[in-house]
């Protein structure tokens, strides 16, 4: 958290992190199924310091915006916009007995947080059909490969491919799906699976 | 008490300090070549006393000499204190710097200048700063930057300083040598064929999607359930994901409940608990209609939702301890676990960190996204269904509505079909145009 | 009571239609709209959060049993201080900035010291769960069933020659991922070059491949998003009394 900070605070830190994720290995290797108390009770620490993390997230983000209202930093009224759209829910959802089940948290939810994040995600369709139009091109490197597979499967999941085109197409899909591209995957996941292991050991033992 | 700086992030530490606190960076060789040149130093100034005639004029603070910027750029920032031996993180480096160059087979030599990558504290592999250059006797010449028009150095400065904007996005993907072909075209195109449809109702010869393997193996796992069957839940999607999911989570939830089946259902995301709710409530009107219930005989089972917030790591506390999350009645060991995610890691979450604990087969419900990534894991026998994207979600509902043909297929589900052919036809052109663009217009890349 | 809930879900409805036109608007280039609503959006998803968060967890879990008198030091007060610390910790650097940043007091140093007790605590539960995880749920199951899957020679007809297909292909993708050949190759013999880096040329092909049915796939995902929405608007279109009377004509 600071610079200046002692070696042997270092010590403490990295020996609390070390012996946490030890306790957890040891736990769900079997070894030691006397310490699933320890682990409940190190979750349950987890889950409430996560909630409490969360929340000064959200303070974060909130004195931001607040430092740029006062500032008068560019885009100051979008801050406005966001500090009260924060604080209205926050109101609405703390004051009511029923938090975020209460009628206004609710009404909030349903009229901007659910369509506004829904038609975000909505625009990645355009992204998508950008991609489409730059990328899966023959003379690309690996283009080609990339762009008999998407063609395949985009053919083989439209549902008008089942009037117009043979069965024998959709299968062959099937298959592709579940035996060469699934044995690709597997090599991915594993590789993924093995760095990730590999990443985490050096972290917890600070290997260079 | 004295102090060593870090020759990479210029934080004082305390003499005779091994690695930097801050970022890690090894200090004792540091510290050595700061005391040799500290030796040197002192001779190297008599040296140059003896040789020159008298002190070159200082300037005064009576007499400020600021210096002036070259025309056309800004001033150059004052160098923060302490960092004036890390010629790297001046404006004008160009890539290589004083330490030595690192010799492959010397291990001594690589961690003596050795830095660390930034924003890891300094865990993972070393950054090579130092770069060998081409002629080892000559001093390596600084790479020129190729000659680029003040213009559009500025514009490349402005657009890389500044966050990418949706709407420019035809000017930022537009490449000197990329075919000229206005991508709000082809935007223009998706909107229209979704919507014109969806508005006017436009007719289009209507197939059946492809069922995939998998979803029938998900019916029968739950069609195989016993009454009251404890299933837990895993809600990994909210609002963002909603308009795929939901209509693929829809018949599997009614079919859970035409089971009689106990859901529990945790979720990490805070828009999931609510998400849960609305669709669990459709799903159960749907249901009731369907079976001509009456919603008081059939709502007294109320479904537990939690949120829990801590990533990943919670679902292994979900699997090991459930009294702790939810209420004693779902104490029971779970005869079905079943994860409604929008994405891939989602699912591999649950298999990762709560599968191997509590031992219960899982179905997964997920975006069409996340089936391919998802396969192995199916034909390892970790899934025992996999139900994915709008096609998934027909397949099942089909299945569904040979079991309860009072049943009706959800409307949204039935528009996405027929949508989905109206946008695959635009994906297809643009396909074509993107390689017709490509031939034309320039070679292909390499 | 019912028709003011009815009033209550038609505005809301409308504000969605509205807030999601802002939203879209931003595919017709950068405007204040669109700027607004974003901003509004990570308001509102903030503050939601933080209610779930104090509501769902903090409130039930820890603050409830404090005051009842059910938990004890391990699963009440002990949690209270890591999470006080680090709340302190966090407001500090949050809002404070201090004046001396290399020689902070003595009780900056300490509060700054606990925090980063409770950020290695949450650490660790990730790092040991995720290694777990990572050898129990992926690596562990997946490497059986590649080593099981080309080696079943009573299987009827093709079918061991699919699984021999299987195991081809994802060694050839973990040897692409992991192997430079640069490094790795230059010093075997000629034929172990050879038969190496055709592997790892189907490796790549097969990444390749799956790469384009991935892409499909995440098309007819994302598309089916932009219809929901859409549909969403051309429903409350629909139910316009303008559409009623365009429809008539």
């Amino acid at each position: 958290m600071h610079t200046d900070r002692s070696a042997s605070a270092n010590y403490l830190v990295i020996a609390l992190l070390v012996s946490v994720s030890l306790i957890i290995v040891l736990d769900r290797t079997g070894i030691a199924s006397s310490l699933q108390p320890i682990t409940g009770t190190l979750y349950a620490w987890g889950i409430l310091l996560a909630a409490f993390s969360l929340l000064l997230g959200v303070f974060n983000a909130g004195w931001v915006h607040l430092q740029r209202i006062f500032l008068g930093e560019t885009n100051w009224p979008h801050s406005v916009a966001l500090v009260a759209a924060l604080v209205v829910v926050l109101a609405s959802g703390l004051l009511s007995p029923f938090g975020a089940e209460s009628s206004l948290t609710e009404w909030l939810f349903d009229a901007i947080i659910a369509p506004g994040q829904a038609t975000l995600f909505a625009l990645l369709a355009f992204f998508m059909i950008a991609a489409a139009y730059r990328l899966l091109r023959v003379g690309r490197n690996g283009g080609g490969w990339m762009l008999a597979g998407a063609l395949l499967m985009l053919t083989a999941q439209a549902p008008a491919a089942g009037v117009w085109m043979s069965p024998g197409l959709t299968r062959f899909a099937g298959w592709t799906l579940d035996v060469p591209v699934m044995a690709t995957l597997r090599g991915a996941l594993m590789g993924g699976s093995l760095a990730l292991t590999l990443i985490a050991i050096r972290y917890m033992f600070m290997t260079k | 008490m004295s102090v060593v700086r870090c020759p990479h992030c210029g934080t004082a530490n305390r003499a005779g300090s091994n690695f930097c606190n801050s970022c890690g960076t090894e200090l004792r060789a540091a510290e050595e070549r700061a005391a040799d040149e500290r030796a040197v130093e002192p001779r190297r100034q008599e040296e140059e006393t003896a040789a020159e005639p008298g002190p070159p004029p200082a300037a005064t603070p009576e007499t400020p000499q600021p210096k002036e910027p070259s025309p056309g750029l800004p001033a150059a920032p004052q160098q923060p204190h302490g960092l004036a031996d890390q010629p790297w993180l001046r404006m004008e480096f160009g890539g290589t710097d004083s330490a030595p160059p690192f010799d492959e087979e010397d291990d001594s030599a690589r961690a003596a200048t050795a830095r660390l990558a930034p924003g890891i504290q300094g865990l993972l592999a070393p950054v090579r700063v130092s770069v060998r250059s081409a002629g080892d006797d000559e001093p390596a010449a600084r790479p020129r930057s190729p000659d680029i028009p003040a213009e559009q150095m500025r514009l490349v400065r402005q657009r890389m300083g500044s966050p990418p904007i949706l709407g420019q996005a035809e000017q930022l993907w537009s490449l000197p040598a990329s075919p000229d072909l206005r991508l709000p075209w082809l935007f223009l195109a998706l909107g229209l064929a979704i919507l014109l449809p969806a508005l006017l109702a436009l007719p289009l010869p209507r197939g059946a999607p492809a069922q995939w393997p998998g979803v029938e193996d998900a019916f029968d796992v739950i069609q195989g359930l016993p009454a009251q069957a404890n299933v837990l839940v895993y809600w990994a999607y909210d609002p963002a994901a909603a308009g795929e999911l939901d209509e693929a989570a829809l018949p599997v939830v009614e079919h859970l409940l035409q089971r009689r089946a106990r859901m529990s259902v945790v979720s990490l995301l805070p828009g999931g608990p609510a998400t849960a709710r609305r669709l669990i409530e459709r799903a159960r009107l749907e249901w009731q209609r369907s079976e001509n219930l009456t919603a008081a005989a059939e709502s007294a089972w109320v479904i537990p939702v939690q949120y829990l917030p801590g990533g990943a790591a919670m679902l292994a506390h979900v699997a090991q301890n459930p009294e702790r999350v939810f209420d004693a009645e779902q104490q029971e060991r779970p005869d079905l676990a079943v994860v409604f995610g929008a994405q891939a890691e989602d699912v591999q979450h649950w298999l990762e960190q709560a599968a191997p604990l509590n031992r219960t087969p899982v179905i997964a419900v997920t975006s069409a996204a996340a089936d391919p990534i998802l396969r192995p894991y199916w034909n390892s026998g970790q899934l025992s269904g996999l139900v994915s994207g709008f096609d998934g979600a027909y397949s099942y509902q089909s299945l569904l509505a040979d079991r309860l043909p009072r049943l009706e297929r959800s409307a949204a589900l039935d528009r996405q079909v027929v949508l989905q052919d109206w946008g695959l036809a635009i994906f297809f052109l643009a396909i074509v145009l993107g390689n017709l663009a490509a031939m034309f217009s320039r070679p292909p890349e390499p | 009571m019912q028709s003011s809930a009815l009033v209550f879900d038609a505005i809301g409805a409308w504000v969605a239609f509205v807030f999601t036109l802002m939203i879209f608007s931003a595919l017709a280039g950068d405007n204040a709209l669109a700027r607004l609503s974003q901003h509004i959006l990570v308001g509102a998803s903030l503050g939601y959060a933080a209610v779930l968060a104090t509501r769902h967890v903090i409130l039930p879990r820890l603050v409830d049993p404090l005051i009842s008198g059910e938990a004890g030091i391990l699963d009440g007060w002990l949690p209270l201080g890591l999470a006080a610390s680090l709340i302190l910790a966090g407001a500090d650097r949050i809002m404070l900035r201090p004046a001396k940043p290399n020689a902070p007091p003595i009780w900056r140093r300490l509060l700054h010291g606990a925090g980063r007790l409770v950020t290695a605590l949450l650490l660790g539960i990730g790092l040991g769960a995720g290694i777990m995880g990572a050898l129990q749920g992926t690596l562990i199951p997946q490497y059986l069933r590649a080593a099981q899957i080309g080696f079943v020679p009573s299987a009827p007809g093709y079918l061991p020659l699919v699984g021999l297909l299987t195991l081809v292909l994802t060694t050839a993708t973990l040897l692409h991922l992991y192997l430079d050949p640069s490094r790795h190759l230059d010093r075997q013999p000629g034929a172990v070059r050879g038969l190496m880096a055709s592997w790892l040329w189907l490796g790549q092909r097969a990444l390749w491949l799956a790469a384009g049915v991935i892409f499909a796939r995440l098309a007819a995902s994302r598309l089916s998003l932009l219809i929901a929405r859409i549909t969403f608007l051309t429903d409350m279109i629909h139910d316009t009394a303008f559409w009623t009377w365009l429809q008539s004509l």
